[in-house]
């Protein structure tokens, strides 16, 4: 009731923050606001969610003692039907996921739209036992999860060192954006099918 | 009452009802949901936010973004906490807390 009466006394300014986003736009590298200030002015934010994701799958790998995700791998018996689907949707679902990294420039879209879906596809590959994730060494695996963050956290250095903490401007600051959306991409994608994959219950446990 | 103070409102009471079932329910998995329902609530009433902050008909993209992050945060909990439930179901033996007799 208290959290009510507070919301209900919200102060009346309407400004936000959408005057100085709408302002500052240009100077972000993108042409969506939601993308500029995710990426560009509170890419802070971002670059410590990228950490918080990957602390979830390295936890759950500790919880299940493992240093890969062999731990899951159980066969799968699929109809030729699902089989099918599979081997033709999940490059579709990949070409979508790009085009949504790209999309995020200018339209809703982004980094974790893309990874999101990217996830779909191993998701479904997974389950039609087709995919790669429990065969995956695990330094190959781990390595690939913690590229999303490292390239974010070495860019957060290089700004720091050059002056303000990730404050980069200008058409370069497009392609950056890019280039690091493509690699959160990638790791996104990979630490929600993981985290998928990884919780199912075992072949040795009861649900399995 | 403005659209805004309908949609804060009722982000406020599916708070509530997430807290209450957070604390209630003695089975883990229910408190997950339970989680997951007072963070849905927060979204809510961020975007409630963003669209009273309207600037020229579009709104506000500063609490969207952060929508956006709470949802990637959320999802990560909330796999984490799974899989804690489920380690604790291979301990013990079942996913529930143990209830405690009612002292009143």
């Amino acid at each position: 009731m208290g959290a009510g009466l507070a919301v209900l006394d919200l102060p009346e300014d309407r400004r936000g923050l959408a005057g100085e986003a709408r302002a500052a736009l240009p100077e972000s590298g993108v042409d969506h606001g939601v993308t500029a200030v995710l990426l560009s002015f509170r890419a802070f934010d971002t670059w410590l969610e990228v950490g918080v994701l990957l602390v979830a799958v390295v936890a759950l790998l500790v919880l299940q003692r493992s240093g890969d995700l062999s731990f899951r791998l159980r066969p799968a018996d699929p109809g030729a039907v699902l089989l099918g689907y599979a081997r033709l949707v999940a490059p579709l679902i990949v070409l979508v996921a790009a085009y949504l990294l790209w999309l995020g420039t200018h339209a809703p879209g982004g980094a974790f739209q893309a990874g999101a879906m990217g996830a779909a596809a191993g998701i479904l590959l997974a389950l039609t036992g087709l995919g790669v994730l429990g065969r995956m060494p695990g330094a190959l695996l781990r390595a690939l999860l913690a590229l999303g963050f490292a390239l974010f956290t070495l860019l957060a250095a290089a700004t720091l060192a050059a002056g303000t903490l990730l404050a980069y401007r200008g058409d370069a600051a497009g392609a950056l954006i890019l280039f690091l959306e493509a690699a959160v991409v990638l790791s996104v994608a990979l630490a929600l099918a993981a985290v998928f994959v990884g919780a199912r219950p075992g072949p040795r446990e009861p649900g399995g | 009452m403005s659209s805004f103070h309908l949609h804060a409102l009722a982000a406020t009471l599916i708070f509530a009802i997430g807290l209450h079932g957070l604390i209630a329910h003695v089975h883990l998995l229910r408190k997950v949901i339970a989680l997951n329902v007072m963070s849905v609530a927060v979204f809510m009433l961020l975007l409630a936010i963003a669209r009273r902050d309207a600037l020229d008909g579009s709104p506000d993209p500063v609490p969207q973004a952060m929508v956006l992050t709470g949802i990637v945060v959320a999802v990560s909990v909330t796999a984490f906490a799974l899989a804690l439930a489920h380690r604790i179901q291979a301990r013990t033996g079942e996913a529930r807390l143990p209830a405690r007799k009612r002292r009143w």
